[in-house]
């Protein structure tokens, strides 16, 4: 509507200069009268001005009627054109009020250029505003999750840490107990030692006098030895001489034998050289068996000697045997000795340190407990922060649900994607095959949708699509399946009622049981009638970490 | 006892004696001495020389029985005994082909009319 | 031959030790004891033949004795000897040596106290001092009597 003309000047014009003309004439006439009342002069001049005045106040009010009309018209098409403007401001800032910024921009194309200008600049500076709530949101909800999971692990790691504390305290004190007991050995053991290094030196002395005992034993064994082998020696000669004069009976027996013979073959000539003949066989004989005598005497003797030389070897390597284990013992003791002196000296040493070690082990088992009581609170603390992340994670949730209350011209808003889908399935609204490869395709493209479905305006369930990989084994319920009871879903009301999107509190997903919310929008016709809802149920976690 | 001329010579370390009349001829090979005999050929390993009147006895029963060879008889040369073949059956150790000289038997060979 | 007391030269043997066993030759046939008599061992001989020796520039064959009469093998003997005797008949005796382990003594036994027996040269046995003596008849030794 044309609003160039402003009635308020074009009143201002003519009237203004039908008064002034009128209040003119009035002070004329008016003056007129005074100096013709004041000069006694004659009245045509009064009349005249009436006349004047007459023709003035005629003409002002025929100029002033007109312009009457034409205010009074324009005023009518003022209130029109107000009244057109407030419609259409009150749409956009329903759409506003609604959380639906694209629609009230679309709404608020009617309004006059100036406050159009100017409500689209107040909308896209609240849009600006939502996507910038709604990317914090997102930043706030992956914020808060990390800090969740960082608290989780940190809990389980205090937790862990609280229970080696406690481990490494009763092994420090087992270790104490361990060390006050080798204390106690330790000052034990040096005693012990200290009387085995007494008992060494008697020992070590006694050692020596046998030692020297058994040295001079072996060099009287020595002494018999030396004896027993010149006698040895001795022997061998007699038996020479014995062997000699053997040979010597021998060849005198042979010699008597052989005189015999000659005898014998001497005849009657030969019988006093055959008695001579025997008489040396018989000298022989006696020689022999004299030698035989000296020599079993000497037999006997010489075993004897021998026995005694064996006896003495004997004795000698046993002195000598025993000369070495004494002498090793000696050499052992004197290592005893040493070696108690070491571990008396070590003992000491050890119970002193087992001592300090004592002192050491309870200042650490002490220490261990603050530490563990420290750790505990720790714990303690972390488990409040952890459920402080808990929380703060519900709160970045609510922030981010509240920021997809917003429609807004943004991948982010979840009220855009829904009525772009909405849109999508106008289109094949009437093919269900047609439908449910639309949902599949839309399951594919986004992760986070556990359930998409479609229903027509009277709540009859036209598809229904599962994300298999949120789904996993688990079955849809069969009321779901059949679409049972879609008309008492406060999502359908709520889009059946408003024609817009919706979207819901977070709830328990019977599909997945996790946390899910769902996003309901209406299916329009080109006249904008409400034909069916889309609906999707969005799965919290997934969703928070795109 | 008879005085002989003899022929002395060493077979298989030991020595040996031949009546002179009965040798042919005397060789000298690469193996040592070939003896021709009345009736054959003997080797030897020395040729000693001949000895004249060397006094040869019968070899005696005892020597035939416990030897099983023929003998000619039997001498003694400074110390030494020997025995003097016959050369129509010498030893076997007399063999050009080469016995062992030391070879002994258990048993009694024929015993040669003497 | 007889002594002028009666004694008949075949009632003296010489007493000897052949192995385990006793054995007597007759005296007048042993001419000599001797010890240490070097005896060259004569190729292809048989075990009783020790070989040849020489005695006073005589050849002897020397003969193992206890071979000879089958003796059982004693113990080595102290004092071997060789008894340098007349071997075969009379006529035609022959001077042999005969290894034995020891010559013990001359003794006189009745000729007939012989018990006449055994083999080859063993003539017979003879009690002797309460032990049995094999009497030698060193006649039939080389193929003789």
């Amino acid at each position: 509507m044309d609003t160039t003309t402003n009635p308020r000047t074009d009143r201002f014009d003519a009237a203004t200069v039908g008064l002034g003309v009128t209040v003119g004439l009035a002070l004329v006439g008016l003056l007129l009268l005074l100096v013709a009342s004041a000069s006694g002069g004659p009245d045509w001049p009064f009349g005249l001005y009436l006349l004047v005045a007459a023709v003035g106040v005629l003409g002002y009010l025929l100029v002033a009627f007109r312009d009457h009309r034409r205010r009074r018209e324009a005023l009518v098409a003022a209130e029109e054109t107000r009244h057109q403007i407030e419609v259409g401001l009150v749409a956009a800032l329903d759409e506003i009020r609604a959380g639906d910024l694209v629609s009230s921009s679309r709404k608020a194309q009617n309004l006059p250029h100036v406050l159009q200008e100017a409500f689209v600049a107040a909308a896209d500076a609240i849009n600006a505003l939502a996507q910038q709530i709604q990317n914090s949101s997102i930043d706030v909800a992956s914020a808060a999750n990390s800090v969740n999971q960082i608290a989780s692990e940190l809990a389980s790691g205090s937790s862990e840490q609280a229970a080696s504390v406690v481990e490494i305290t009763a092994a420090m004190e087992e270790l104490a107990r361990t060390a006050a007991q080798i204390a106690d050995n330790a000052s034990t053991q040096a005693d012990l030692t200290a009387q085995a290094e007494a008992s060494g030196t008697v020992g070590s002395d006694a050692v020596d006098e046998a030692v020297q005992g058994v040295e001079e034993v072996k060099k009287r064994i020595s002494g018999i030895a030396t004896r027993a082998d010149t006698l040895g020696t001795r022997s061998k000669e007699i038996y020479r001489v014995l062997d000699l004069i053997t040979d010597i009976a021998q060849e005198t027996h042979i010699l008597s034998l052989n005189a015999a013979i000659e005898a014998a073959a001497a005849g009657d000539h030969g019988r006093r050289f055959s008695v001579v003949a025997e008489e040396v066989r018989r000298l022989a004989q006696r020689s022999q068996e004299s030698v035989d005598s000296v020599r079993n005497l000497l037999d006997e003797f010489t075993s004897s000697i021998r026995a005694t030389v064996v006896a003495t070897e004997e004795g000698s390597k046993e002195a000598a045997r025993v000369l070495e284990r004494a002498r090793a013992a000696a050499a052992a003791i004197d290592e005893l000795k040493s070696a108690s002196s070491d571990t008396a000296r070590v003992a000491k040493e050890i119970s002193l340190a087992t001592q300090q070690q004592n002192a050491a082990s309870d200042q650490v088992v002490l220490t261990l407990k603050e530490v563990s009581q420290v750790v505990q609170r720790m714990a303690d603390s972390l488990k409040q922060f952890s459920s402080t992340a808990d929380q703060l994670n519900e709160l970045g949730l609510a922030i981010q649900l509240v920021a997809q209350s917003f429609n807004l011209d943004s991948p982010h808003s979840l009220k855009r994607l829904a009525g772009k889908w909405a849109a999508e399935v106008r289109k094949r609204f009437g093919s269900w095959e047609a439908i449910e490869a639309l949902l599949s395709e839309l399951l594919a493209d986004n992760g986070f949708v556990e359930l998409a479905y479609v229903m027509d305006s009277s709540g009859s369930q036209l598809a229904i699509t599962v994300n298999e990989q949120v789904a996993g084994d688990r079955e849809l319920p069969q009321k779901i399946k059949n679409g049972e009871g879609l008309t008492e879903r406060p999502w359908f009301r709520g889009v059946m009622r408003e024609g817009r999107t919706i979207i819901t509190p977070v709830y328990e997903s019977l599909l997945s049981g996790e946390p899910c919310f769902t996003v309901a929008a209406p299916v329009k016709s080109e006249d904008e009638t409400i034909i069916g809802v889309m609906g999707v149920d969005v799965n919290v976690d997934s969703w928070t970490k795109i | 006892m008879t005085p002989e001329r003899v022929l002395l010579l060493r077979r298989g370390g030991g020595l040996w004696g031949v009546l002179h009349e009965a040798v042919r001829t005397v060789t000298r090979g690469r193996d040592g001495y070939r003896i021709w005999l009345r009736g054959q050929e003997i080797a030897a390993d020395e040729v000693l020389g001949v000895i004249e009147g060397l006094p040869v006895w019968p070899a005696g029963g005892a020597l035939t029985e416990f030897w099983g060879q023929r003998a000619r008889g039997l001498a003694v040369h400074r110390a030494t005994p020997l025995v003097v073949l016959d050369p129509e059956s010498p030893p076997a150790i007399f063999g050009t082909h080469g016995t062992d000289a030391t070879e002994t038997s258990d048993g009694h060979d024929d015993q040669p009319s003497h | 031959m007889t002594t002028s007391r009666g004694e008949s030269a075949e009632d003296r043997y010489l007493l000897i030790q052949a192995g385990e066993e006793e054995c007597m030759l007759p005296l007048d046939r042993v001419r000599r004891i001797v010890r240490d008599l070097q005896v060259i061992p004569l190729p292809g001989a048989a075990q009783e033949l020790k070989g040849l020796a020489e005695f006073g520039g005589e050849p002897l064959p020397v003969l193992d004795f206890s071979r000879l009469i089958g003796a059982t093998p004693g113990a080595e003997p102290a004092y071997p000897v060789t008894v340098i005797a007349w071997a075969g008949p009379a006529e035609s005796r022959e001077l042999v040596g005969l290894q034995i382990d020891g010559a013990v003594e001359v003794v006189t036994i009745p000729t007939d106290a012989i018990v006449p027996g055994g083999e080859g040269i063993v003539r017979g046995d003879v009690s002797f001092r309460d032990r049995p003596v094999r009497v030698i008849s060193l006649a039939a030794l080389g193929g003789g009597g």
